[in-house]
């Protein structure tokens, strides 16, 4: 007898009564589903199942294990449930349905995902968490937001696509569906020599915005609604960053990836103009430390892994909000537009400082306490370079979204725009994920217990307190000293080139190239046979016609004469041989 | 929008920029103290793990060079890739 649901099947079944209700009971109906579900979640350690595999369905003969629930699930299920009450606090004052049904059931889908037990049951959530987020982006509802969810939608739908034939591959080789065992980490690494492992990978690199892979997340992210980016920014990828330690955990190379991760898309946020999209770059390079320790795959690695993913939902959705905030009361989020609105907005001010020195990993924040484990575990590993470049991507995490963000949008020169606050449920929203900043860390050791493996870490030794602040002040220092002497890029309005370019303009242009192409030798081709058949027809005019020299009547002397004349050759040719 | 006859926010004053960015100085100076301290009288809590970190303000060293470089890297990569706004809706 199964006495409770299987995680994210509340939010996703609860998801299509939303737009059933109206007002105040369609907002306390969303706002109750992340509830319930958590309690719901809670609910399966006290009914006796707190690490195990439940809620197995039978499916035409294949067994569905939708509840894994174990120390790895369990801290992100329990993370996700947070994202998804923030998010939907922070998108009340939002009158449409369709928006909040599509976020709640997009976070069921990725907690779904996260306690899949086998690839079929993560397959099915993993497209459901494509085809539910794409209306975040279309509900912006104009035509640059369309076009960029279509390409949005191909991608992750590719991504999942990928996920099932490598699961069928490997079915074909193993046998077997199972997303590795209770507890296991890295079920895939060791079988990369086969096809199926690869494809869902690959699946997986997608979807984690991998170098070259990324770039749809800065594509579509920046183009959704102010509220739909906070859901955004929370499940996708992060469930990505799940799958790749689950699967992975140890394979070398994601290191390398990961650390390429951290380190492009700091360059790609110092030229970008609209923080949205900056803030998308930065959570391209806060993926990066999460991969990177992925790939180191020891217990300090994987529990830096999953601390970071804890944290940087929170801080990156309260970054998310505060410019989702900008957005909602301004209309813009270009910085060469906006400047001095602390005026306007002080909450929301002082949330962007907060959640930007979270991401910056000042020393009282979570970001202090979640990152360190991930540097110590590269540093324990001995991989040198890679910590070097981690410090280098730090330096870079504090320019884009340590100072560019709040300081262009909120300080900086004084654009001379008055706006309103920003709704009271957006400030709550705000208040309490910047909150759980401070207070995780400040307290650490509750995030850490709730880690795969048991730590007992010091984040806050003399030692790593002084050189964190030494690189973050002097950091501060730099920018200073560029505004005031060596000179700082001026924010400029501009589409900047990515890889999005090869397929909205190389791909397309090409095409059309080629399609001119074909037409112009189809028209040769044509061109030539009509010329042809035409000196075809006039031969055969010539020859045959009404006076052509083969239609001609001949009279019978002539005949007679030529009859003579082979005679006469034929007597020659026989006296001559 | 603003009202023109409006005072100028504590923030956009330029003594009080000056302020903050002197209190940054003090920060930063700060913030290597320790470890000179540390070095002068031997109490060996900076426990470097790589020889490189030995150097006293290292981290200040990577966090003011890296920024830099960050920076200017990011003028020659806008060269690159700075392209019209609405260049693909063209």
């Amino acid at each position: 007898m199964i006495s409770s649901l299987a995680p994210g099947l509340i939010l996703c079944l609860g998801g299509f009564l939303i737009p059933l209700l109206k007002g105040h009971a369609q907002r306390a109906l969303a706002l109750a589903l992340p509830l319930l579900s958590f309690a719901n979640l809670v609910g399966l350690g006290f009914t006796g199942i707190e690490t195990g595999l439940s809620h197995q369905i039978d499916v035409m003969g294949y067994t569905m294990v939708m509840a894994r629930v174990d120390k790895l699930s369990l801290i992100f299920g329990y993370i996700f449930h947070v994202a998804a009450l923030l998010s939907v606090i922070y998108s009340l004052h939002v009158d449409d349905a369709k928006q909040m049904a599509s976020g709640t059931i997009y976070a069921g889908a990725g907690i779904g995902a996260v306690f899949s037990g086998d690839l079929i049951t993560l397959f099915v959530f993993w497209e459901v968490t494509a085809f539910t987020s794409v209306f975040l982006i279309w509900a912006a509802n104009n035509e640059r937001a369309n076009k960029a969810a279509i390409r949005y939608l191909v991608v992750q739908v590719a991504s999942g696509v990928l996920l099932l034939a490598g699961a069928i591959l490997h079915y074909q080789a193993t046998g077997s569906l199972a997303f590795g065992g209770l507890n296991e980490v890295g079920a895939f690494s060791e079988l990369l020599s086969q096809s199926g492992p690869r494809l869902i990978l690959l699946s997986f690199a997608i979807k984690c915005a991998f170098p070259f892979l990324h770039n749809w997340l800065q594509d579509a992210y920046p183009k959704a609604t102010a509220t739909g980016t906070v859901f955004l920014s929370a499940f996708t990828t992060k469930l990505a960053v799940y799958t790749l330690i689950r699967g992975f955990a140890g394979f070398e190379a994601l290191i390398y990836v990961g650390v390429v991760m951290t380190l492009f898309p700091i360059f790609f946020a110092v030229v970008e103009n609209d923080l949205r999209k900056v803030l998308a770059y930065s959570l391209n390079n806060q993926l990066g430390f999460m991969v990177v320790a992925v790939g180191v795959g020891s217990e300090m690695a994987i529990n830096g892994a999953c601390a970071h993913a804890f944290a940087h939902i929170l801080y990156k959705a309260l970054l998310f909000m505060s410019m989702g905030a900008v957005l909602h009361r301004v209309g813009t989020t270009k910085a060469s537009q906006l400047g001095g609105l602390y005026r306007s907005m002080p909450v929301t001010a002082v949330c962007c400082i907060i959640g930007a020195a979270s991401i910056s990993a000042f020393p009282l924040t979570s970001g202090f306490i979640s990152k360190a484990l991930t540097l110590q575990g590269v540093m324990d590993a001995g991989y040198a370079w890679i910590w070097g470049g981690l410090l280098i991507a730090s330096a870079g995490v504090m320019e884009h979204s340590g100072i560019k963000i709040p300081f262009f949008a909120f300080f900086g020169h004084d654009s001379g725009i008055r706006c309103e606050r920003a709704p009271l449920n957006m400030q709550i929203a705000m208040g309490i994920t910047a909150a759980l900043c401070i207070l995780i860390g400040c307290f650490p050791g509750h995030l850490y217990a709730l880690l795969p493996y048991a730590t007992d870490y010091k984040p806050y030794t003399a030692a790593h307190i002084v050189t964190q602040f030494q690189l973050l002040l002097f950091a501060m220092l730099a920018f200073v000293i560029l505004m005031k002497y060596w000179g700082y890029p001026d924010e400029e309005e501009a589409e900047n080139l990515d890889t999005d370019w090869f397929y909205r303009r190389a791909f397309p242009a090409v095409w059309r190239r080629a399609v001119v192409m074909v037409n112009g030798l189809r028209q040769q081709v044509v061109g030539l046979a009509l010329s042809g058949l035409s000196g075809l027809m006039q031969g055969v005019q010539r020859h045959h016609g009404p006076s052509g020299i083969l239609a001609r009547t001949w009279a019978a002397g002539t005949m007679v004469m030529l009859g003579k004349i082979a005679l006469a050759f034929y007597l020659a040719m026989y006296l001559l041989t | 929008m603003s009202d023109p006859n409006e005072k100028p926010g504590w923030f956009n004053q330029p003594a009080n920029i000056d302020k903050l960015i002197k209190a940054l100085y003090v920060a930063c100076a700060l913030a290597v103290l320790p470890e000179i301290l540390d070095k002068i009288f031997g109490w060996h809590m900076m426990h470097p793990h790589y020889a490189i970190e030995k150097i006293p303000g290292f981290y200040g060293i990577v966090g003011f060079v890296a920024f830099v470089v960050i920076v200017r890297g990011g003028e020659v990569l806008r060269r690159l890739i700075k392209r019209d706004e609405g260049y693909y809706d063209q």
